[in-house]
């Protein structure tokens, strides 16, 4: 019985891992199209850029640039190179702008932009399932408006105006911008207490910024799930059953309404993840996103297209964690997924 | 019998009669009215697009408008009284200064100068601008007499009039979004109702597309199209663009709600009923299918809202979307996106409270309507 | 109904012997946004040991609110007043209006002695928990020494006893896995888990397919013969009344307007209402083509209500000057046979 439960859970994983692999494909055709979209090839825009530095090309290198990613061939043989050089090589191609493979890029920035959203996502979580709660279970009260009016609030404010915000008021009120992730003096300091406590200072207002839309959001749904789920029928089978009211809420109540909302963690870290980009940018801190807007405004494609790639592939894989841990929380989900 | 039985109940009780044997529509209506926040965001909005619609007969200048000696002057007060005696709304001459220290300009009310504050006037040439972009006029709403300057605002580091440059502001930042909205309607409804009315294949290689762009994370792939919009192109361009990029991206949301919809509204009885009565199938779907979820669509469609302001003023903000001399809300706050705007010229982030007002009435009006498309909760 | 708002200093009360419970003038309060429906409007009735009583009316006329009154668990924008006396399994009589609603006291008393099935089973099992789960809970709530082993045999028993096949399998299940009927027979085995001395059935095969309404209500006569629980059953279904119930008494607008046995109500209708509700019964001897009675008019909602009987509009044997310029008192017709309609009066 639970071996058959076990093999059909496996068959659903091995399903959605083909869909997913189809669907990569099918954005990577989309991303490269983006990448070319920009009038020119890259190579073109390089050397122009070169020699309006007063720098000179070599042309051997340019030859062996241009052989190397089929520039000079169809639209359709250049995607082939571009991605099986990511499939078999690992390589993402050339950033033009920063004058690195874009791999190497990646790699210096992944971990800060990691941590800062999944510092994000804790206190995203943190924050709204418990007042999400408290709003619904002693709705209308003073603290039900309260947090309603905030989370309002808070969704209304676009990311970068809170970060404009954020900063003028440090400023104001500290005299320091708190922009970067280190202030200047601890930037290259040996690791200390000191330089952590600096880290941690001035991840206070990025963390605030990316995260309380995404807090705000989530306190209101968390609210009106568990509103839904306080008026259904199964509550009042619990009090007749002589279940305390508390009871019924926290066994029933709070765990149908938080299924939903655990079972998108998947979705939301995206949404952390790509919403740190604005604000990144605003408060220059050193992750992907600065390093994606830099890349685009300087059209350099290979850049900015591996990272929306690498983000559309977290998406993907967002995805399927939360259809997984769906089927793991709701029994009725697991079903159909099991079933079809 | 029942006429005198009716008689004899009280006007109270046919209050409450009324109330329950309502439309559903006048029911929604009703269930609106009482959301005072919801009514008041209505409201606000309605004034916000009328000062939109009639921005160059409001805005005291055009867009390409600027004064090189009044740069990054602050907000011009007016006045009522005039040494003790009023006057009407006035504004004081301005005379500038330059601060030994800090080599900024400052600006100081030259109490001595007084210009009036006229309305209607026409002092500006004949036909400079066109109204609806159609009726040439010279008229604004107001002007400082004579030599008087007027910056509502403030002005910016152009020497440009701020509040001028909001109202017009308006214009684009206030209709991006509907048309915006208006095209994510269409190819959401389109999409959507052949994906759930058809179903089959078509539904399979809709749903497939749904999926490609959904796992597209927003924000990256705005700025990664927007990049991609060529410099050259003129402000009409660039702006038709732009809600092209924003409604390509949004519709798929609006397409899976069309699609469940359709899909559940299709065992319906009555669906059955039209189609067999020998309905064609376009009939079906726009007399009967549509109509019974077009409360949920205006709802979805009123949340949808917010989104695109904040999408469009992002990606202008970001230097990726409209740029001077187009003007937008965005556009007016990338120009706050330095330390020193922020930390010497205040006023210049007053933008960035209509775009908050606007986005917050938004959000209270959709949530207005969508407890009132609920009526019988 | 959060506390109901007649509290005074705690009172003693009685009831006659072989009584188990008796509802005295009771009135619920519902407040709406704008207006408030007095959805009960001074009901009394009284239960025997082991009797079964039917309540019945159009939805709308107040019986699962009376019922839900009994419980405790009318939503918080209702307001009971009156008294609700229930004898306990110790012979202790309360007042279950003086109770607070989720306090210690109400709470051993919901479930142990007092259980109540409702209309939708499909909806009233939590979709997360299996049923043995959901069985097990309602022991291990009630029984002090009841271990989980224990609470879970009790769970099964009582599922065998309801006539669930391969019950070692379907306690693992999860209540979608479950049919209706066989939800309903679930929640008749949790109900009876703790052996109550009264059930509360609200309208409990309304949701059901008529074969299966059958067997439910086949089931909970044998079990009730099995238990002797008291059952206070309502329905708007007179066939159901007439196969299940002792007594019967007949609700409108909020009211009682009608109360005896089976045999009185079905042979012996005084009051217009209930006459008409049994005329508008589908008959084997009807003529093919004959259409069905139905009462004219509408239920009025019970917003500020005149003092008046509550049917005279709609009633054809009105009196004028009389039914909608007061209230009615309530008639014995004959020992048992309590009518509220200004005909008995008339009458004598």
């Amino acid at each position: 019985m639970k071996k058959l439960a076990e093999n059909q859970m496996v068959r659903f994983v091995i399903r959605k891992l083909c869909i997913m692999f189809l669907t990569v494909m099918l954005i990577s055709l989309a991303v490269f199209y983006i990448i070319t979209l920009p009038p020119g090839d890259f190579l073109t825009r390089y050397i122009g850029r070169m020699t309006a530095a007063g720098e000179t090309v070599d042309p051997v290198m340019i030859e062996n640039l241009r052989s190397q990613y089929a520039l000079d061939r169809p639209f359709i043989v250049q995607y082939w190179r571009w991605v099986s050089n990511i499939l078999f090589h690992g390589d993402f191609g050339y950033s033009f702008s920063l004058s690195m493979p874009v791999t190497t890029v990646i790699r210096a920035y992944i971990v800060p932009t990691m941590a800062l959203s999944l510092a994000t996502m804790l206190f995203t979580y943190l924050v709204s399932i418990p007042i999400g709660i408290y709003s619904a279970v002693r709705q209308y009260s003073v603290g039900d408006y309260l947090f309603t009016t905030i989370g309002f609030l808070g969704q209304a404010i676009p990311n970068f105006l809170m970060a404009i915000l954020l900063m003028f008021l440090s400023f104001k009120l500290t005299g320091d911008t708190m922009l970067g992730l280190f202030s200047p003096g601890m930037q290259n300091a040996p690791w200390s207490w000191a330089k952590a406590a600096d880290l941690l200072k001035h991840c206070v207002i990025p963390v605030i910024v990316i995260g309380t839309g995404n807090t705000c959001g989530l306190m209101r749904t968390m609210r009106s799930q568990m509103l839904d789920e306080l008026s259904k029928n199964y509550v009042m089978t619990g009090k007749a059953k002589g279940m305390r009211a508390a009871a019924i809420r926290y066994k029933y109540c709070v765990r149908a309404a938080v299924n939903p909302i655990v079972s998108s963690i998947g979705w939301s870290l995206v949404g952390i993840f790509t919403g740190s980009t604005i604000t990144a940018i605003v408060l220059n801190l050193p992750s992907m996103g600065t390093v994606m807007y830099e890349a685009l405004i300087d059209q350099d494609m290979y850049l900015a297209g591996s990272w929306l790639f690498l983000m559309a592939i977290v998406t993907v894989i967002g995805t399927l964690i939360s259809d997984i841990l769906l089927a793991w929380l709701d029994p009725k989900a697991r079903k159909e997924y099991l079933k079809g | 019998m029942k006429k005198v039985a009716a008689d004899s109940r009280s006007t109270e009780q046919k209050k409450t009669d009324k109330y329950y044997y309502a439309s559903q529509w006048s029911l929604m209506l009703r269930k609106f009215r009482k959301h005072k926040l919801a009514m008041a965001s209505t409201y606000l909005l309605l004034f916000f697009y009328l000062v939109a619609i009639f921005g160059n007969f409001i805005a005291p200048q055009g867009t390409e408008q600027y004064d090189g000696s009044y740069v990054n002057c602050p907000p011009t007060s007016v006045h009522w009284f005039h040494q003790g005696k009023l006057v009407g709304p006035f504004v004081y001459g301005i005379t500038t200064t330059r601060n030994q220290e800090t080599f900024m300009l400052e600006f100081v009310e030259d109490t001595e100068q007084v210009y009036r504050i006229r309305f209607f006037t026409g002092g500006a040439p004949e036909g400079a601008y066109k109204l609806f972009g159609l009726i040439p006029s010279n008229r604004h709403l107001f002007e400082a007499e004579g030599d008087g300057r007027i910056f509502l605002f403030g002005t910016d580091s152009m020497g440009r009039d701020l509040f001028s440059r909001v109202v017009l502001g308006a214009q684009i930042s206030l209709f991006i979004p509907i048309v915006g909205m208006l095209l994510t309607l269409v190819l959401g409804l389109i999409m959507g109702s052949l994906a759930g009315y058809v179903g089959g294949w078509v539904d399979t290689v809709i749903q497939r597309l749904v999926e490609v762009v959904r796992s597209f994370p927003q924000v990256p792939l705005w700025m990664a199209l927007s990049a991609a919009i060529p410099k050259t192109l003129k402000p009409a361009q660039v702006f038709m663009l732009m809600t092209l990029i924003l409604s390509l991206i949004s519709w798929p949301d609006l397409s899976r709600v069309v699609r469940s919809k359709f899909i559940s509204v299709k065992k319906d009885d009555y669906i059955m009923a039209a189609r067999i009565s020998g309905a064609p199938p376009v009939k079906i779907i726009t007399r009967h299918m549509i109509p019974s979820f077009t409360s949920y669509i205006i709802v979805n469609m009123t949340m949808a809202i917010p989104g695109l302001i904040i999408g469009e003023t992002t990606l202008s903000f970001l230097g990726l979307g409209l740029r001077s001399p187009a003007t937008s809300w965005g556009v007016l706050l990338q120009e706050t996106n330095k330390l020193e705007t922020i930390m010497f010229y205040g006023w210049r982030l007053i933008p960035m409270l209509f775009v908050f007002l606007t986005v917050l009435a938004f959000n209270f009006m959709g949530d207005g309507l969508r407890d009132a498309a609920d009526p019988y909760k | 109904m959060k506390r109901n708002k007649n509290l005074s200093a705690p009172r003693e009360y009685t009831m006659e012997p072989g009584r188990i419970l008796e509802v005295r003038d009771l009135r619920v309060d519902i407040k709406m946004d704008d207006h408030t429906l007095n959805a009960v409007r001074g009901v009394n009735f009284s239960m025997g040991k082991g009797e079964t009583l039917g309540l019945v009316g159009e939805s709308g006329c107040g019986k699962s609110v009376t019922s839900k009154a009994v419980m405790g668990i009318n939503p918080d924008n209702c307001t009971a007043f009156g008294e609700i006396l229930y004898r306990t399994k110790s012979g202790k009589v309360v007042n279950l209006l003086e109770l607070e609603h989720d306090g210690a006291e109400y709470r051993a008393i919901r479930g142990a002695e007092i259980a109540m099935i409702f209309q939708e089973p499909m909806t009233s099992f939590s979709p997360l928990y299996t049923i043995g789960n959901q069985l097990s809970e309602i022991v291990l709530l009630h029984e002090p020494g009841a271990t989980k082993s224990s609470a879970r045999a009790r769970a099964l028993e009582m599922l065998q006893k309801v006539g669930i096949a391969n019950p070692e399998k379907r306690i693992d299940q999860y209540p979608h896995e479950f049919s209706g009927g066989m939800l309903q027979r679930a929640l008749i085995a949790m109900m009876l888990c703790c052996d109550p001395d009264f059930l509360i059935a609200d309208e409990p095969t309304t949701a059901l397919d008529v074969t299966i309404q059958a067997q439910i209500l086949e089931l909970m006569k044998s079990l009730q013969k099995e238990f002797g629980t008291s059952i206070l059953f309502i329905t708007h279904d007179l066939g159901t009344v007439a196969s299940m119930c002792d007594n019967v008494a007949v609700m409108y607008l909020g009211q009682i307007v009608e109360y005896g046995s089976v045999r009185q109500i079905f042979h012996d209708p005084r009051h217009p209402y209930t006459k008409g509700l049994l005329r508008s019964l589908p008959k084997m001897d009807q003529d093919r083509g004959e259409k069905l009675y139905v009462i004219d008019g509408v239920v009025p909602l019970p917003v500020n209500l005149p003092p008046s009987c509550g049917f005279h509009d709609r009633c054809l044997n009105r009196i004028d000057g009389m039914c909608e310029c007061r209230d009615i008192e309530t008639y014995t017709a004959e020992p048992g046979h309590l009518v509220r309609c200004a005909l008995m009066e008339k009458e004598g």
